[in-house]
């Protein structure tokens, strides 16, 4: 356990942009001595939104934070402009068929069995007739296969009046059976708030004019989860795996991949990878078209990527939360609690801060995932369908209502955390703090390697100006005649090279061909070409680098900010060992108290000291800034 | 030698024992003016030149080169002379100089050629200066010299840790020391000695790590 605590504090004191605190500035301690909601925080209901005509089920807030949507289980749409205080419908809900069931099925096999007979006397009546009976039996397998809504019957089914009453038929039945609920996911666009879809179980709908308006662009997919792409791409979870728009959602196209048959529940994207939690195991792509299953099949029901530490995030499962820190080749199990009701994960602001909910409510973490905190004070509804994040407080949507975090009353009691940590939240804060401080230190942090990414798109420019005189007088003694010619000029040169660029200046003769009177000066032109030639070798061999015990040459920055960064992160590892070492030693020394003797305690204040010696010069001091300071 | 040492040394001893003291901090009291474990750790950085605003500087220069061009100065100087020469047979001649208006008979001018005769000069004198700028904006973000210095960075900063690590072991080391020689100071002679040496030592391996300062700090120094 505590190899896991260290990892994850590790994982706290990653490099994510910002982490690290500014060169010779004192530690920023404040941020993670700020109390978690847990401690402060309690829920409370917004006034009039548990009265909804049916249960909530999903809850979307436009990236510029005017708007809300609210989808209800039979599949209404609902609006708000005031922060999702007050709603009003936009879309009506899938009106339920007014059919007794038993009815229906009923009809339908009486429907089938007349096409059955049709189609058999169809047959009969010659070979040269039968197209009416081979159309309808594959219509039937396509109305099986694809669910195809009553409204909207295929193209293909022109075999005949009972076959198209047989589809419908089915494809009610079907639709009734795979689905539980006739809304699924609503979604804004996180780039574009003027495009929001929606998952019913009639199928995709979607508003280009910030929901106020829907149409359905997809009568064949009932999403459950969606996920915006570069350049326009829309990834939508279904119940019968991915789908894909070009076009902003007015499209969509159903692939062949390894998805295909999976419930996806839900979709995440970072470090040019897509990763899809679905009931057949998590899924992940490169450019969500080719998708391999990381791990085993288990169901995965939400992911979460770790923006602080590349190749890490979260996963739910049945068996529980699950972490892996490399892309996905192995797994840990986080958190001491059993939470197998998990639907979702959310990011909070701030290093290692996360939400994790579902039906057993609002658990909140801020060690990365390793100890959890139910935030439980006020929410009388567990069943947590969605949370938005709003400027890193979460508001969510239960079953019956929308809730939202505010500080408790002064005097009002909060319900101790159910966990039993073994330090408390507070000393958790402080030491991770530490940590992160001491492995982000200025030599430490590997934010600079990050510029790497950038590399590419910035130029050489070279600039080059000349200028030339020259004089030049021919005589011809036969004919008596002189002439002279006197010239006079310059250039200038501007150059932009993207990429590998090594030889841009090889040759001072690239700027002199510009005055090409001048370049005609063969040996000045020889001798410089020849000097050039020996500067690009001296060049190329200054180029070469030692790092460790490996030789870099141009061009291999990449490589070599690798090697370099999993030094550091070695380097760091034990870093982070000896800061939890010595601060698990005062806690026990600190817990222990001194012993009764005058020399014992003169010890134990001096080992305490030393213990807060080796804190400070692992943390420049940060930890006698952030206690009272004792020397000894 | 020794021997003179450590009397001076168990001469400059305080005299005292642990009924004089109530509490640690009032045995620790006795150390006050001694530096601190912090300022110990300032003396070292110092010393061992492994502060971090030295990585800091060392890190901005290797990213601030990168702004400034490689700058190329070229001149050049041509001085070119050429002579022509040329070899012409009577009938050119005749030809030539008849055009010039002289007069000679082609009897005068015999069958073998005549020459070689200097018949063209020119000069030819150029000078060119050229100017290069050139600046690799990509390593602007990401250089080799970067990740040259973040490795040597990430030396320095294991330096440093090591350094501290032995500086506050040694300084704790010796306060122990010093704390055992003040609460138990009717010892032993010879033991007293003993820990007189080992106190010396220790004094001298901080020296070592802080340049003497340590020592300079001191009170009685």
């Amino acid at each position: 356990m505590a190899g896991l605590l260290l990892l994850a504090l590790v994982a706290l004191a990653q490099d994510a942009p910002g982490a690290s605190p500014p060169a010779g500035a004192p530690a920023r301690l404040v941020p993670l001595l700020e109390a978690p909601f847990h401690s402060t925080e309690g829920w409370v209901e917004e006034r009039g939104t548990s009265s909804f005509q049916s249960r909530l089920v999903s809850m979307s807030r436009a990236a510029d934070g005017g708007a809300w949507l609210l989808l209800l289980e039979d599949g209404t749409l609902l609006r708000s402009l005031d922060g999702a205080r007050s709603w009003s419908r936009v879309l009506r809900g899938v009106e339920a068929p007014d059919l007794d069931e038993e009815h229906l099925l009923l009809e339908g096999e009486s429907y089938a069995g007349e096409a059955a007979d049709e189609a058999a006397e169809t047959s009969t009546e010659g070979f040269d007739d039968s197209s009416d009976s081979e159309d309808y039996s594959d219509d039937s397998q396509s109305s099986e296969g694809e669910a195809a809504p009553a409204e909207a019957p295929s193209e293909a089914s022109t075999g005949g009046e009972a076959a198209i009453d047989a589809q419908d038929i089915d494809a009610l039945v079907d639709r009734d059976a795979a689905l539980d609920s006739m809304g699924l996911a609503v979604w804004f666009h996180p780039d574009d708030p003027s495009i929001a879809l929606a998952g019913r179980g009639d199928g995709l709908w979607r508003s280009v004019d910030g929901g106020v308006r829907w149409a359905l662009v997809d009568a064949d997919a009932s999403a459950t989860c969606f996920l915006a792409m570069p350049g326009g791409v829309i990834l939508a979870g279904t119940a019968r795996g991915l789908r894909t728009s070009p076009d902003n959602g007015g499209r969509w196209i159903d692939a062949v991949d390894a998805t295909d048959g999976a419930r996806v529940y839900a979709l995440d994207s970072r470090w040019g990878r897509v990763f899809a939690a679905s009931d057949k195991g998590l899924f992940t792509s490169e450019d969500a078209l080719r998708w391999r299953r990381l791990g085993a099949a288990d169901p995965a029901y939400a992911v979460l990527s770790d923006p602080g530490w590349e190749g890490g995030f979260w996963v739910t499962t049945g068996a529980g939360l699950l972490r892996s820190d490399d892309m996905g080749q192995s797994f840990l199990r986080m958190g001491r609690q059993s939470m197998l009701a998990l639907r979702g994960l959310s990011a909070l602001s701030g290093q290692g801060r996360v939400l994790a909910w579902g039906d057993d409510g609002v658990w909140e973490s801020i060690d990365g995932g390793v100890t959890w905190h139910a935030l439980a004070y006020g929410l009388r509804d567990p069943h947590v369908r969605a949370v938005v994040v709003v400027d890193g407080r979460p508001v969510v949507a239960t079953s019956t209502g929308v809730w939202r975090l505010q500080p408790v009353r002064l005097g009002a009691r909060i319900t101790p955390e159910p966990v039993a940590p073994a330090v408390e939240a507070s000393a958790e804060d402080q030491l991770a703090t530490l940590v992160r401080v001491a492995t982000t230190r200025r030599g430490l942090d590997l934010e600079t390697l990050h510029g790497l990414r950038w590399r590419p798109f910035l130029p050489t420019v070279q600039l080059a100006a000349g200028a030339w005189q020259g004089l030049s007088r021919d005589s011809a003694y036969l004919t008596g005649q002189t002439d002279q010619d006197e010239q006079l000029g310059w250039s200038f040169t501007a150059k932009l090279c993207f990429g590998g660029c090594v030889s841009l200046l090889g040759s001072v003769a690239e700027v002199e061909d510009d005055y090409s009177d001048y370049a005609e000066a063969a040996a000045y032109d020889g001798e410089e070409s020849a000097e050039a030639r020996e500067d690009a070798t001296g060049e190329a061999a200054d180029d070469l680098y030692v790092i460790g015990d490996e030789v870099y040459g141009e061009n291999a920055e990449p490589l070599a900010a690798a090697n370099v960064a999993q030094k550091v992160r070695n380097y760091r590892f034990s870093v982070a060992d000896q800061v939890v070492s010595a601060w698990t030693a005062i806690r026990r020394l600190t817990d222990a108290g001194p012993p009764g003797s005058l020399g014992g305690s003169v010890d134990h204040m001096l080992q305490l000291a030393e213990l807060s010696a080796r804190l400070d010069l692992y943390t420049d001091g940060a930890y006698s800034r952030a206690t009272i300071p004792e020397s000894p | 030698m020794i021997l003179a040492l450590s009397l001076a040394l168990v001469c400059s001893l305080p005299v005292a024992s642990a009924a004089d003291f109530s509490s640690p901090e009032e045995v620790l009291a006795s150390f006050k003016n001694e530096p601190s474990i912090g300022e110990v750790h300032a003396m070292a950085l110092e010393y061992s030149k492994t502060d971090s605003r030295y990585v800091d500087a060392w890190l901005k220069a290797s990213k601030a080169a990168a702004a400034l061009p490689r700058i190329e100065l070229a001149y050049g100087y041509k001085n070119g002379f050429d002579t022509d020469y040329g070899y012409y047979t009577p009938e050119e001649i005749s030809d030539d100089v008849a055009e010039d208006g002289e007069v000679l008979t082609e009897d005068d001018a015999s069958s073998q050629a005549y020459g070689p005769f200097e018949t063209a000069q020119a000069v030819d004198i150029d000078h060119a200066a050229i100017v290069k700028a050139r600046w690799e904006l990509n390593k602007l973000v990401m250089s080799s010299d970067q990740i040259r210095m973040i490795s040597e960075a990430q030396d320095i900063v294991k330096l440093r840790d090591k350094v501290l690590e032995d500086v506050t072991r040694l300084y704790f080391e010796r306060r122990r020391l010093q704390v055992d020689l003040l609460l138990n100071s009717g010892g032993e002679m010879k033991k007293r000695v003993s820990d007189q040496l080992r106190l010396a030592e220790l004094t001298a391996q901080l020296d070592a790590f802080t340049g003497g300062r340590f020592s300079r700090a001191l009170p009685n120094k």
